[in-house]
């Protein structure tokens, strides 16, 4: 009896080892990619209509597809790696589901890497369009969220022949080009933080759908001469509604304030003899503060330094100059106040439009606390009228490889 | 009673998972959506509370050498209110037994496997502890001290990976809430530090006593880091307001780790965590309600006493709570009440000065 016991139960122990009880091959899986919300009309009132980009894993795993194919490319001819499925709703959830009865996949959010807004949901307040994804088990906080002008489906929906998805290519570019000229990546928790502050203003870029540069001639023929683009950032008032766009100099001028900027080039013109010509710089790190004291209307008045470092990426020009200290010299005082004017010109935007982009409101809650309890009431009519100084500190740290352009003569050494 | 001798150590660091388990989970979301981004602070507060808890039960150990909590109730009360109250503690031991279980089946329900009936994990806990407890309270506080260092390690893990998103001037301002709000606040976190009152029944099954003291203030404080870093950490990531609007802030802050996209989703390292921890700290409590019973009912055995009692707790837990929106606003509005404020310092503390006013000698005789 001691060991017969035993060993029944050891014989009953593999039957558990099945282990695919709630199993999910990867070609039941439709992996959610993007995801695009709109407002909608439903019989009269306002509803979702949510378009998904969904890849198609059959397609993508390489060796089912050359053993079906035949072809070794590893994509099933006829088949598409991605497609596209729109349904409405009156909460995102119910339009989710109702894409049931027309897809044989199970629909996995795991992967979702992007959610586009169209810019009429964005308008009526985008609260109510954001508790889905942070609710979702499946969908993270770290997703990248943008804005559409126009309807997003259109975004998800467009071809792409070169980047295949849409959501993808916009991922990656929220990824590798977060900080270069005016593109911010916003992920859904940063959103949310700056909703749940109550004061400063939500961001997201925006994004559009825009005629390619130059497109093969088979595209051409195809009609897929557009591609998607990321053109400046939409500014929230702090209930997550849409007031305005900023365009792209204004949001350059943002990310500086920001502590955003990675990679931003400039270009500065450089007189030579009084021949225009251009210098690119590209920065290569940058800082900057915000201080905070009272003026004497008894209003706030901030003061924003800013300093960076830049390296000369490009002399187009034939004249001489930047073997020439003083040139140099110049050259820092025009980034600085090139960098001024995008700041000014973002500082402008956003009291005109009264967004607290910069958390500046934050700010006078973290320096001046005992004070800020009189401004916190009427922080959205203050703002627009506070004093905003701006200063800038730039160095130039090398020229790369070349100290003259090729050719420049040396007549000018003297200057 | 008990035959088995656990080291200083061993309780030490069992004591720092029963402390750390549950409350890394809830307290984060409670602390925060109370008083934002200065959870922090009342983690450290409730310390204070925990360290109180300590000393009075280290004074009534040192008053009464080698009795339990519940055997030295009725020296203190007298007989009959001494074993009402011995009573009570018990039903105390299994409830909070109960939550915790309930903590851990809702966790990997809302978590990981959604369709599995809530059920299946609270039988499948109490069988891993009944089975734990069975081998005696020597091996599986061994066990907890080898495999502390695992938990401990994932919520560093935890804490530190999401550095990318951070920003740490979310913190700022610093106390911007009323110290009377604060301590008010802190009280919640103090009903998980205060479990450390469960000491006092593991105390007479210390090989030796010298350092425990020192220990055991030194776990409450530990553990006030810990909860104050996990806290620090989310409010940098996610901002006061958001931390209170999660449901686990320490799981959402898991699922924000991507370090170079290759270090990605780690939330499993949580499931450790919790898995780990949740397996000590119901057995701790499960092996306090059985002494506990066999002491006020006089048996000279515990062992028997498993069985029914973690079907009693197994039945406790599945009648406790509707959900868990239920079980939030308990440990929101009632947890302190019940712990904090009655079982974990209140009673300590009028035993002890009971306890001072009666002559020992006298207590001895009768």
């Amino acid at each position: 009896m001691k060991r017969i016991i035993p060993a029944l139960f050891i014989m009953i122990l593999p039957i558990l080892f099945y282990g695919c009880w709630d199993r999910r091959e990867i070609s039941d899986l439709g992996l959610v990619v993007g995801a695009a919300v709109d407002q909608a009309e439903l019989a009269g009132k306002t509803g979702v209509e949510i378009t998904l980009q969904v890849a198609n894993p059959v397609v993508m795993t390489a060796g089912q597809g050359a053993a079906a194919g035949g072809g070794g490319t590893g994509v099933i001819s006829g088949m598409v790696p991605f497609w596209t499925i729109s349904e409405t709703g009156e909460t995102i959830r119910s339009a989710i589901s109702k894409t049931n009865y027309r897809i044989p996949r199970h629909l996995f959010w795991g992967h979702n890497r992007v959610i586009i807004y169209g810019d009429k949901a964005a308008r009526s307040g985008l609260v109510p369009f954001l508790d889905r994804i942070t609710r979702g088990i499946e969908s993270r906080d770290n997703n990248f969220i943008a804005v559409s002008k126009g309807d997003a489906g259109k975004i998800l929906e467009l071809e792409s022949p070169a980047f295949q998805s849409t959501a993808l290519a916009l991922n990656s570019i929220f990824l590798d080009k977060d900080g270069w000229q005016g593109i911010l990546a916003v992920d859904l928790a940063d959103f949310e933080y700056r909703l749940g502050t109550g004061i400063t203003s939500p961001l997201a870029p925006v994004v559009e759908v825009i005629p390619q540069t130059s497109a093969l001639f088979k595209e051409k023929q195809a009609g897929l001469i557009n591609t998607v683009a990321i053109t400046g950032l939409a500014a929230f008032d702090p209930d997550g509604r849409l007031v305005d766009y900023f365009n792209e100099r204004e949001s350059m001028g943002l990310l500086w304030v920001m502590n955003r900027v990675k990679n931003r080039e400039m270009t500065i013109p450089h007189f030579a003899g009084g021949i225009e010509e251009h210098i690119s710089l590209r920065q290569v790190n940058a800082k900057s503060k915000m201080d905070v004291s009272i003026g004497d209307d008894g209003l706030p008045v901030f003061e924003i330094k800013t300093q960076a470092r830049f390296d000369v990426m490009e002399h187009f020009g034939a004249s001489r100059g930047l073997s020439d200290v003083s040139v140099i010299y110049d050259l820092e005082k025009m980034a600085a106040s090139q960098m001024i004017n995008e700041i000014e010109a973002a500082v402008k935007r956003s009291q005109q439009i009264n967004t607290d982009v910069f958390g500046l409101g934050e700010e006078v809650q973290r320096q001046l606390r005992r004070e800020w309890p009189q401004y916190k009431e009427h922080w959205r009519e203050i703002y627009p009228i506070v004093n905003v100084t701006i200063e800038c500190e730039t160095r130039i740290r090398d020229r790369q490889l070349a100290v003259e352009p090729p050719g420049s003569r040396t007549e000018g050494a003297g200057q | 009673m008990e035959p088995g001798k656990i080291s200083e150590r061993q309780l030490a660091f069992l004591m720092v998972t029963v402390l750390i388990t549950t409350a890394i989970f809830w307290a984060p979301q409670l602390a925060c959506r109370a008083v934002e981004q200065d959870a922090w602070i009342t983690a450290h507060m409730a310390s204070v509370w925990g360290i109180l808890s300590v000393l009075v039960i280290i004074a009534l150990a040192r008053r009464y050498p080698g009795l339990t909590l519940i055997e030295y109730l009725p020296l203190i009360l007298g007989k009959p209110l001494g074993k009402i109250f011995g009573a009570l503690y018990i039903f105390w031991f299994l409830s909070q037994g109960a939550v915790i279980i309930l903590q851990f089946a809702y966790f990997l329900n809302i978590t990981l496997m959604p369709n599995t009936p809530t059920a299946v994990f609270m039988v499948t806990v109490i069988a891993l502890c009944f089975y734990a407890l069975r081998s005696g309270l020597e091996v599986w506080a061994r066990v907890n001290e080898i495999l502390l260092f695992i938990a401990v390690l994932t919520i560093v893990a935890v804490i530190v990976l999401p550095f990318d998103n951070m920003d740490f001037s979310r913190l700022l301002p610093l106390a911007d809430h009323s110290p009377g709000q604060l301590i008010y606040t802190s009280t919640n976190s103090a009903s998980w530090r205060g479990e450390v009152i469960i000491a006092g029944m593991f105390i007479p099954a210390l090989a030796s006593f010298r350092h425990t003291p020192r220990n055991l203030i030194i776990s409450v404080v530990l553990v006030g880091f810990i909860v104050a870093a996990v806290e620090i950490s989310a409010v940098a990531v996610f901002g006061g307001v958001l931390t209170g609007q999660k449901e686990f802030p320490f799981f959402s802050l898991a699922r924000m780790i991507s370090i170079a996209r290759i270090f990605d989703r780690l939330e499993v390292l949580i499931v450790i965590t919790l898995l780990l921890g949740t397996f000590f700290k119901i057995c701790a409590f499960l092996y306090c309600s059985t002494l506990g019973a066999a002491q006020v009912f006089g048996f000279k055995d515990y062992q028997f006493l498993l069985l029914p009692l973690s079907v009693l707790m197994l039945a406790l837990a599945n009648n406790f709570f509707r959900g868990i929106p239920d079980m939030t606003d308990f440990l929101t509005h009632v947890f302190p009440g019940t712990a904090l404020f009655s079982a974990e310092l209140v009673i300590p503390l009028f035993l002890y000065l009971i306890a001072i006013f009666r002559p020992l000698k006298q207590v001895k005789e009768s």
